[in-house]
């Protein structure tokens, strides 16, 4: 399957923008998408996934940490337009927010034209389960290493819908040099 | 009277109503505000819509009856037709029925009466001087209406908010006290009767503390050439860990634009239950909206909407947490057929300093075949960390495998079709007194079958 893989580590003013089209019967596509704000970034994320042909198959698959003042407002759209029977599409996102003054804005569209499809979309969004922590310093770690566990575990989640596995190797890589301030 | 939407016209509405003068300069206000605001620049097209030709007023036929015997016969035949009489003598407890614009029927039973619960019309609301206790007040129903009547949907909220402020006629005040739990549903029954006539009828509830109601609103109307409108406006307020389960099923004919708007505020401990189905109407843009200002405030929403041919449903909601341990749960399901198009739009908001909330959508989208659309448009605003969130939606069509085995039990293919949407509608039929679930199952049956 052709894996489309963005890592957003760097904060600051973000744009970040696809459109995929599915032309092809049979075509298939699945988009990773990892990203972190923190202090005052502001992260406008948009993707958009067309549905043009039948038995085509998207995932769209995103994975966020907020943290600081940033502010996040993420668009993701799956379009199952007329002709494309037998397609199926999934846009899930799963956000992590570590503080109070972080501002999530999520909208999983999904535009739907054609009967014979399935559609299905997830959002969560969630914290750090302060019970986790406490089991993981019951065990030894340090607050400020548990809770980074925990967070490096949601992300991870990502890491294993990669099938490419260079790909995956690379992106881990990135993930761990991230720093996880907490308020 | 004439006709187009002009100061004269808003002055005369009010002196014919004997309004208070802080009604009438509220209505004048409003109309400048409607006059400067543009129409909403997402949703369906409104430009069918031509306001200056709808009269916003049409004399009834009669004055006001307490019993169901007084009701002039033509008018008594229409709310025959949709079993009001029915319902009545299943002991349903009062009924304001409004025709065209004016209430003309209403009926409290002396049982609610003595607990205290006030059902009124709402123009005779305004001028009551029946003493009511509020948040721990005692005050006049009058006071009461001018303190709550457009605060929680201010005119300026909407073009269709001030147009409704301006021309508002009819409509019903609920008053439950602390305590009191109504076991009988009260409902209200809305019909239009007359072309291009404006619905513009106004609902104010208050359920005082530890309170209980069940409020029913249903409508119908025959077909008409010119379009008709819709621009109603409910209010409610929920009080302490109060309960108010507010019902709507509503088949308007296929040539109105529905354009009303539903607002609640739920106070601490405090519950709201929406149940709608939305089968009518060639346009609608609903949006009931909750919001869950103490703490653990709650509010629960069954719907579904079902979108024919002609018709363009932009149905939804929207929910925000302005308080901790606030949660919200949603069933929503849309079906589309024969050419119709259905939009879910929503948008949950999670303020700072709502610890603890949580909330919970759950979408599912039913294609009934491949000439209609079915679109999910959800936003989800969260700022605040220790919330909880999850949104989940699916759209698909009918399994061809359950419809075939319905019909190796005997069932034609539009039978078994019909079945299994009456089965994905369910959660929504469940929650309504039996009157309104066989009505319901009816419009869907008919839907399916293709007879209107």
């Amino acid at each position: 399957m052709r894996e489309i893989v963005r890592t957003l580590l760097d904060g600051g003013k973000l744009s970040d923008e696809l459109k995929v089209e599915l032309k092809k019967p049979g075509e298939q596509v699945r988009v990773v998408v990892f990203y972190v704000g923190k202090d005052t970034d502001e992260l406008s994320l948009n993707y958009k996934i067309k549905h043009l042909a039948p038995e085509t198959i998207s995932e769209l698959l995103v994975y966020g940490v907020l943290m600081g003042e940033a502010h996040k407002m993420l668009q993701m759209e799956i379009e199952f337009c007329r002709g494309a029977t037998g397609a199926f599409g999934e846009e899930k996102e799963d956000v992590m927010l570590l503080s109070a003054r972080a501002q999530n804005k999520s909208l999983p569209t999904i535009l739907c034209e054609e009967e014979s499809v399935k559609g299905v979309h997830g959002a969560s969004v969630g914290r750090i389960d302060e019970q986790a922590v406490q089991y993981l310093m019951s065990r030894g770690l340090t607050r400020m290493n548990a809770r980074r566990m925990l967070v490096q575990a949601k992300l991870a989640q990502g890491l294993s819908k990669i099938e490419n596995e260079k790909l995956q190797e690379s992106v881990k890589k990135r993930l761990e040099t991230v720093e996880y301030n907490y308020d | 009277m004439k006709r187009g939407l002009t100061k004269e016209l808003v002055l005369e509405l009010s002196q014919r109503k004997k309004d208070p003068q802080w009604m009438r300069n509220l209505r004048l206000r409003a109309l400048e505000i409607y006059q400067e605001l543009p129409l909403p620049s997402y949703g369906p097209d409104l430009s069918g819509l031509d306001i200056d030709n709808i009269a916003t007023y049409v004399e009834p036929k009669t004055a006001m009856v307490e019993s169901w015997e007084e009701v002039p016969a033509e008018i008594r035949n229409t709310f025959e037709k949709l079993g009001i009489p029915q319902a009545e003598r299943e002991g349903l407890a009062g009924v304001g029925a409004q025709y065209d614009s004016e209430l003309v029927y209403h009926n409290i039973k002396q049982q609610i009466a003595a607990a205290g619960v006030v059902y009124l019309p709402m123009e005779e609301a305004v001028k009551s001087q029946q003493m009511i206790k509020v948040n721990g007040k005692k005050q006049r129903i009058a006071t009461v209406v001018r303190s709550h009547f457009m605060k929680l949907v201010p005119p300026a909220d909407h073009k269709f908010a001030a147009l409704h402020a301006a021309v508002w006629s009819g409509g019903s005040f609920v008053y439950v006290p602390e305590k009191v739990a109504v076991e009988i549903p009260l409902q209200s029954y809305f019909r239009f009767n007359a072309p291009a006539a404006g619905q513009f009828e106004h609902t104010l509830i208050i359920v005082e503390e530890d309170a209980d109601l069940h409020f029913i609103e249903g409508c119908s109307a025959p077909r008409y050439n010119v379009a008709n409108l819709h621009a109603g406006c409910v209010e409610l307020y929920v009080g302490k860990n109060a309960r108010l389960k507010y019902s709507t099923v509503e088949s308007w004919s296929k040539n109105m634009y529905n354009l009303n708007t539903k607002r609640v505020t739920v106070a601490a401990g405090g519950r709201v239950e929406w149940v709608t189905g939305s089968f009518g109407s060639c346009v609608s843009m609903l949006y009931p909206m909750s919001i869950l200002a103490g703490e653990g405030a709650r509010a629960e929403y069954t719907g579904v909407t079902f979108a024919g041919e002609g018709q363009t449903l932009d149905t939804g909601l929207k929910i925000v947490h302005a308080a901790p341990k606030t949660c919200s749960f949603v069933d929503a399901r849309s079906l589309a057929k024969d050419g119709g198009s259905c939009t879910y739009r929503s948008k949950v908001k999670i303020l700072k300093g709502a610890k603890g909330a949580k909330s919970f959508a759950d979408c599912k989208s039913l294609m009934l075949d491949n000439k209609s659309r079915s679109d999910t448009v959800p936003l989800v605003e969260v700022s605040e960390p220790s919330a909880e969130v999850g949104h989940e939606a699916a759209v698909g069509k009918i399994g061809e495998r359950e419809v075939y085995y319905l019909m190796s039990r005997g069932l034609s293919e539009i039978q078994a079709r019909a079945l299994i949407v009456r089965g994905f509608t369910d959660d929504v039929s469940k929650e309504l007194p039996v009157e309104y679930a066989m009505e319901m199952n009816n419009l869907i049956t008919m839907e399916m079958e293709g007879n209107t």
